[in-house]
Parts: structure tokens; sequence; C-alpha cells
């Protein structure tokens, strides 16, 4: 149990995706315009990670080697086209503002890289939660630099107290492209300044 | 003749493909700190991405579509992408050995590219025909790859330039591809 | 040899999962989707023409709006075997004007656009976005209604052209591709009306 414990909390932030574990950069950027499309994206995407992470780990001794990648881009596609269809269905509004990147999913290279490094190695439970733990990490950091660009760049907090504008200052700029990139550097910066005081 | 350059111009300097819409940030940060690399990442993606994009509009021409089975759309542009990298690796082993070395462990990477399996989405979407799909991924691949060593110079300098501690490495490379971001903008009133 | 089979095996057997997993999802979740699209994207549009031709309403008169024209949905069979969507719009009760969707090549992606005409005439009573992937800010434009407005009230049967090319139509600045594709859009959708005037006019009778 302890070990369990210990592959879920890392991805929470010792080895955080998108803070620690610099990978997953493109839907980070393009769609943490607001903290509810960077929590809905995080969300998808613990969604892929789990089921690839459990079929790949249920699997692993089965795979040939030589074919793996072949095989677990078969099944990470095959959640990410569940995942699309899914949200077309129930969450309409979401998956338009999330646009391409609900399929871009596939390429997200936290998935197949945990795929790779953990989840192919170890058990069905470990790799669980290592899919849980990562995922969640993701969906904090996603969620937290939505909520700064959706907060400083419009004033509003859309998923928590609808159109109501909290904050009179307004850096349009932080919901453009060049803002996407300077926030999170600048976040990343402050990350590694509490990394280190701890 | 007008249609094709303004597909030009918008995908390279108005929407460019990395520092408007996004895709292809990984290998960026990961690769552009030489200049050598990022040209060869370049020139690469150019490749892989013009091919892509011809090969996935034929399998959703042909094969998707008529078969209405166009909701599986992720899967085969993945398989296809990742096929073609498998292809092209073999292919430049064999036949051009010294590119295939100095290329290296980029090569395998372009499959993860979101870039590639972005631009042939954005192909499907915008109901490209065939010869705007071959310009219009050349152009967002040259768009990336423009992106790209701009990028690396920047970062070459940085290698001597003093920066605060916690912004060293990535901190302040998205600090300076957001601030190459901002000055594509002044393109986009362009046409 | 035994590995090329295992191989072989082994990815046609997840393939053969995978296929047969998002195919019953697929047919779990069409209609559902078929829905959305028609009242979270085509609806609006429609409902926003609706207003150009009976006033604007409250936010609580305009949810109910998008409610009605549901059923304001009807289809036409054309001889090619395929279908051709339209919504009616009424005026005092009655039958006034319907509205056809077309896309152009807008910049980013497709550019659709719904059109509104008037039965009797043909007139161009409006215009309504459906879906667009434009250059923030500028492209995506096109949805204001100070835009949207230089197409209530257009005589009927004439192409559209933006004033860059000779025709009357102010683009928006910067934004000369969303503003031709919405032209585009206009012109298929007129085409489309010319040519089934007759059977759209009875087919909107009920």
């Amino acid at each position: 149990m302890a070990t369990l414990t210990k592959e879920f909390t890392k991805g929470l932030w010792a080895e955080i995706p998108l803070f620690r574990l610099v990978l997953g950069l493109c839907p980070a950027l393009a769609v943490t315009t607001t903290l509810e499309n960077g929590l809905g994206m995080g969300v998808a995407a613990t969604f892929v990670l789990v089921g690839s992470n459990l079929l790949v780990s249920a699997l692993r001794k089965i795979i040939p080697n030589e074919v793996r990648v072949a095989c677990y881009i078969v099944i990470i596609a095959t959640f990410v086209v569940c995942v699309e269809m899914l949200m077309k269905a129930y969450f309409f509004s979401l998956s338009e503002s999330l646009g391409i990147f609900i399929p871009l999913i596939v390429v997200n290279c936290i998935i197949l890289g945990r795929a790779e490094a953990f989840a192919r190695k170890n058990g069905v439970l470990p790799s669980i939660a290592d899919g849980l733990g990562m995922g969640i990490g993701f969906t904090l950091a996603l969620s937290l630099l939505g909520a700064i660009r959706e907060l400083l760049g419009s004033g509003t907090l859309g998923l928590v107290f609808g159109d109501q504008v909290l904050i009179g200052l307004s850096f349009g700029f932080l919901q453009q492209a060049p803002g996407a990139f300077i926030a999170l550097g600048l976040l990343l910066g402050i990350m590694n300044v509490i990394g280190k005081g701890k | 003749m007008t249609h094709y350059f303004e597909l030009i111009i918008g995908a390279i300097f108005i929407n460019n493909i990395l520092l408007a819409k996004f895709l292809g940030n990984c290998p960026f940060l990961g690769v552009s700190k030489k200049m050598d690399t990022a040209i060869g990442m370049g020139a690469a993606v150019v490749f892989v991405l013009t091919l892509a994009g011809i090969i996935t509009w034929v399998v959703d021409r042909f094969l998707l579509v008529p078969f209405k089975i166009q909701y599986i759309q992720t899967l085969a542009f993945i398989l296809v992408i990742a096929s073609l990298v498998q292809f092209v690796e073999i292919f430049l082993k064999k036949s051009i050995p010294a590119l295939y070395k100095s290329l290296g462990i980029f090569l395998p990477l372009i499959t993860t590219n979101c870039a590639v399996l972005g631009a042939a989405i954005i192909n499907i979407q915008s109901e490209f025909d065939l010869m705007e799909t071959i310009v219009f991924s050349m152009a967002s691949a040259a768009g990336f790859a423009l992106a790209l060593v701009l990028f690396a110079g920047l970062r070459e300098r940085f290698e001597i330039a003093r920066i605060p501690k916690p912004l060293k490495g990535t901190g302040i490379g998205l600090v300076a591809a957001g601030l190459l971001s901002l000055s594509f903008f002044a393109f986009k009133g362009m046409i | 040899m035994n590995k090329s089979i295992q191989m072989i095996l082994v990815l046609s057997l997840i393939a053969l999962i995978s296929g047969l997993l998002l195919g019953g999802l697929n047919e779990m979740t069409k209609e559902t989707i078929e829905n959305n699209i028609l009242k979270f994207k085509k609806i609006p549009a429609v409902a926003d023409i609706y207003q150009t031709v009976n006033g604007t309403s409250t936010a609580q008169e305009r949810l109910a709006l998008e409610e009605n024209l549901l059923a304001e949905k009807r289809y036409l069979d054309l001889e090619d075997g395929s279908q051709m969507l339209f919504f009616v719009i009424r005026k005092e009760g009655v039958p006034y004007a319907i509205t056809l969707e077309n896309s152009g090549k807008g910049f980013g992606g497709d550019l659709g656009v719904m059109t509104g005409f008037e039965l009797e005439t043909g007139n161009l009573v409006g215009i309504g976005i459906t879906t667009l992937s434009e250059t923030p800010g500028l492209g995506t434009r096109v949805k204001e209604s100070i835009f949207r407005n230089q197409f209530s009230n257009l005589p009927a049967g004439q192409n559209l052209a933006v004033k860059k090319d000779g025709g009357s139509v102010d683009a928006i600045t910067g934004a000369t591709v969303s503003s031709r594709a919405v032209c585009q859009a206009i012109n298929q959708s007129i085409e489309a009306f010319k040519k089934h005037q007759a059977s759209i006019k009875t087919a909107s009778g009920q």
C-alpha cells in the first residue's frame, strides 16, 4: 500500500507534469485560456492516461517488444477517440472550446512517456496509481495556469463565479499566444524557487 | 494563384503553427538549443509533415469518408504518421546514412510532434483539395522551421547571458518564445 | 517464426477490440452528437436571423425561441439522393423566410454561414455564423452585427463580393479572407435557393 501511495503522490509534486516533467506543453499553452478549459483538458487526458497505463501494464507480458510502440499507439488512440465521442455527446461546448487538442491528446508526450517508462515494467495497480497521480498533477497544473490566465486576463473565473468580473485590471494579452508562453515561463520560474526552498 | 499566396503567408506568418497555434512545442523547447540541430529538425519536419499531410488526406478522402468511419480519424492518422516516420527512418538508414546519423533521435520524435498530426487534421477540417493540402502542409512546416531556427539563434545567446537561476533553461525559453510570438503579431493585419 | 506470428496476432487482436469498441461507441453517441450540433451551432445562427427579421428579444425569450426553432427543421429530398436541411422562420405565425447553410474557405478552416431568404421574393433577410476558426479579434469579427447587418434586405439572386473584388460588401479590415469566405458561403446558398425555391416553398407550407 505504501508503494502505491508513493507512485500516486509523485505525480502531484516531485514529478508533476508540466512543471517538473516538461512534457505535454502543446495543450497546456493552447487551452488554458480559462480555468474550465484547463480542467476539462486535464480530466480528459487523465482518463486516457489511466486507461492506457492500465491496458499497457495488463498486456505487458504478451506484447512483443518489436511492435510495442505500435501497440501503445493503437491503445492510446482508441482511448482518445472514446474521449472525443463522449465529449461531443455529453460536453459539447467544452469539446468545441478544446477543439483540435482533444485528438491531439494522442501525441501528448506524457501518455506515451508513462507507458514506455513505467506501465510496461510494472504491475497493473502501481500503473493505475502512476497514471492517476500524473494525470491529476497535470490537471492541477493546467487548472492553475488556466485560472491565472483567466483571472488576470479577463478578470473572470467562469467555472466558479460565472460572468462576474472579479478583478478590474485585465492583461488581455495573457489570453493570447504570447501571454501563454510568458505566463508558463514565469510560473516555471516561481515553481523552481519554491522547489529549491523546500 | 493569389489564393495559394494567401495560404502560404497565412501559414508561415499570421497563423504560425507554433507561435500562434501552439502545435509542436515539445520538440521546440527540446531541440532548439543549437542552430544545426534546429535546422536539421526543421528540414525533417518539412519533409515528414508534407508527406503525412498528403497521405492522411488520401486516406480520409478514399477510405474514411466512403466507409463513413470518419470518427476514427485520430486513430487512422496517427497510425499513418507513425508508419511514415518508420519508413523514412529505414529508407534514410539505407540510402543516406549520413543524414540519418545527424538527425539521430529527432526522427522518431517527429511522430509525437503535435504539429504533424495537427496540420493533418486542419487540412481535413478546412476542406482543402489535394493541391491546397500540399501547399498548406509545406507552408506550415516552413513556419515551424522558421520559428525553430529563430529560437535557436536566441537560445545560443542565452547560454552566455546572465539569467536568474530559477528561470534558466526552460523558463527563460518560454518567455523568449512568448516575445517571439508577440513579434509575429505584427503580421496579423497583413492581408 | 513463432515471434512473427505472435506479433501479428497481438496487433490484430488489439486492433479488433479497438475497432469493436469504437464502432459500438459511435452507434451509441451518433444521434446525441448530431443533436448537439443542431442545438449549439445551427440553431443559434437561425435564431440570429430570426431576430434580424422579428426584432431582438430578452435572454429568456431567446432560450424559448431556440427551443421552438428545433421544431421548424425541414428536410428537402434532392435528386442526387441527399437531403437539404433548412429552417422555417415565421413572422406573425406564418412562414416568412427559410435559412440555408453553406460554407466558404476561411482562414483557419471552414466558415459556415446560415443565410435567410424571404420565401416569396428570395431577398436576403440576414445571416448567422455557424462555424468558424478564424484569427481571433480579426476574422472572428464576422460574427458581429455590424458586419452581419449588411446582409439584411438585399435583393434576390445577386451574387455578393467584397469591395476589393468589385462588389459592395464591406470587408473587415485585415480579414479579407474571412470576409470573402462569408460571401462565398452566401453565394452558394443563393444558388441553392434559386434552384429549389419552388420545392422549398411547398415544404415550408406546414
